[in-house]
């Protein structure tokens, strides 16, 4: 089925709509999932919580894109996921205690504010991202994004691993720059 | 700022940049050299299948017995009493003495048939008469040194008529006693082109007698540097070639 079908099922509320996202996405939101939290078990249920999530946000959304939209719902609540299951892993260290006592003082993430910067931080990496030639930005954002392991990377970017591993350095540096000039860093 | 922040920032990344390198990822990977071994792999497949079919159903190639069989005419001695390679020899006496049976009739058209690897030649019969340096030698003096012949012949007595028209011009001493080692009906019974060849030692590579069609590949002995002149024999009946035919004579090196 075709995403735009897909979507105008979510917009009837209409339950099939997400048997037919798994048909269609299951193996890759999986695959994004287990790169973040490296557990078959966490990721499926990461990529459960996507398709409910997918389920309350549209409508309002209408996104262009389906994949990359859903990439985006696994992305967030697998890296949620996996903060919380380090802090959950530190929870004998009274230090680590101690930080999550203090994260009260301060507000409880995701103000408006944050929000907004992590936003404009978004569209400033975007725009290092358009200046660089396709390969170079394919590695990129299969690395960073994807999460995908180097291995990976290099074989979709038709490259070797060392030069892989080699052109993603000259991005990160790239990228420093980029955002040292924003004023980001 | 913290790697979380980065992370998060990277999250928000445009759908249409993620788009892209989702649909790259999806995509079967092309793994260069692999793509060339496969190409590699066929082709091996190919030539090999080729060389067994050859090998299994096609005789063994005249020119390669023509090459062996100029290398020893160019030691000396006369072709008649020089043995010719088993498969030559065979041939020649199969195709003189007795003649070979009729082939399938094959169209004249056939481009594809005008190489030495093509099977017109197993169809038609095909006797090389080389001759030796010595007597060659002789001859380079005559008419026929600059041009190459072919003529009809369907009986012994036409032969012998063109005998007599070309050996005022040439020695044909070889070639005449070649055929009275042959059983004189079979020259009546079968429709011969007789070809002459100009001086082997500088005719052209390609030696067009009429229009290309037919392509008759000699392979030379490039330790020959003069091969003496060459006749060829060509037995027609079976309707493989006519006599209209135009034939090509190219010399591989």
């Amino acid at each position: 089925m075709e995403d735009a079908q897909i979507v105008s099922l979510y917009w009837q509320r209409d339950e099939s709509a997400i048997g037919q996202t798994q048909d269609k996405y299951d193996r890759y939101l999986n695959k994004i999932a287990y790169n973040i939290l490296f557990d078959l078990e966490d990721s499926r249920e990461s990529v459960n919580d996507t398709y409910l999530a997918a389920w309350n946000s549209m409508p309002p959304q209408k996104p262009n894109v389906l994949s990359a939209y859903l990439a985006k719902l696994t992305r967030r609540i697998s890296i949620d996921l996996f903060r919380y299951r380090t802090r959950q892993k530190r929870q004998g260290s009274e230090y680590a205690l101690s930080l999550t006592e203090l994260e009260d003082c301060l507000s409880g993430g995701n103000t408006t504010e944050e929000a907004v910067d992590a936003k404009l931080l978004a569209d400033s990496i975007a725009a290092y991202l358009r200046t660089l030639p396709e390969p170079s930005r394919r590695a990129f954002i299969g690395r960073y994004y994807y999460l995908d392991p180097l291995k990976e990377v290099a074989a979709y970017c038709g490259m070797t691993e060392s030069k892989a591993k080699s052109l993603l350095y000259r991005l990160r540096l790239g990228l420093k720059d980029h955002l040292i000039q924003e004023g980001y860093l | 700022m913290t790697v979380d922040t980065l992370h998060d920032a990277l999250t928000l990344l445009p759908e249409d940049l993620v788009a892209e390198v989702g649909l790259a990822r999806s995509r079967p990977r092309v793994i260069p050299w692999r793509r060339y071994a496969a190409m590699a792999a066929c082709a091996a497949v190919v030539i090999c299948m080729g060389m067994f079919v050859m090998d299994a159903f096609l005789p063994k190639y005249a020119s390669e017995s023509v090459a062996e069989f100029s290398l020893r005419s160019s030691e000396g001695g006369t072709a008649a009493d020089q043995a010719l390679p088993e498969e030559t020899a065979a041939a020649a006496e199969g195709s003189l003495a007795q003649p070979a049976p009729p082939a399938a009739p094959q169209p004249n058209t056939n481009q594809a048939a005008d190489t030495m690897d093509s099977p017109w030649l197993n169809r038609a019969t095909v006797c090389y008469f080389p001759q030796s340096a010595g007597a060659s030698a002789g001859a380079s003096a005559g008419a026929g040194a600059e041009s190459s012949v072919t003529r009809l012949v369907q009986t012994r007595e036409e032969l012998d008529a063109l005998i007599r028209d070309y050996s005022s011009d040439c020695d044909l001493t070889d070639f005449i006693e070649l055929c009275q080692t042959y059983d004189r009906d079979w020259f009546t019974q079968n429709s011969l082109v007789f070809v002459q060849l100009a001086e082997s030692g500088w005719y052209p590579e390609s030696l067009t007698l009429q229009d290309e069609v037919w392509t008759l590949r000699l392979i030379r002995d490039p330790a020959c540097e003069s091969q003496g002149q060459q006749w060829i024999l060509l037995d027609v009946t079976a309707g493989a070639i006519t006599p209209e035919d135009p034939i090509t004579v190219t010399f591989a090196p």
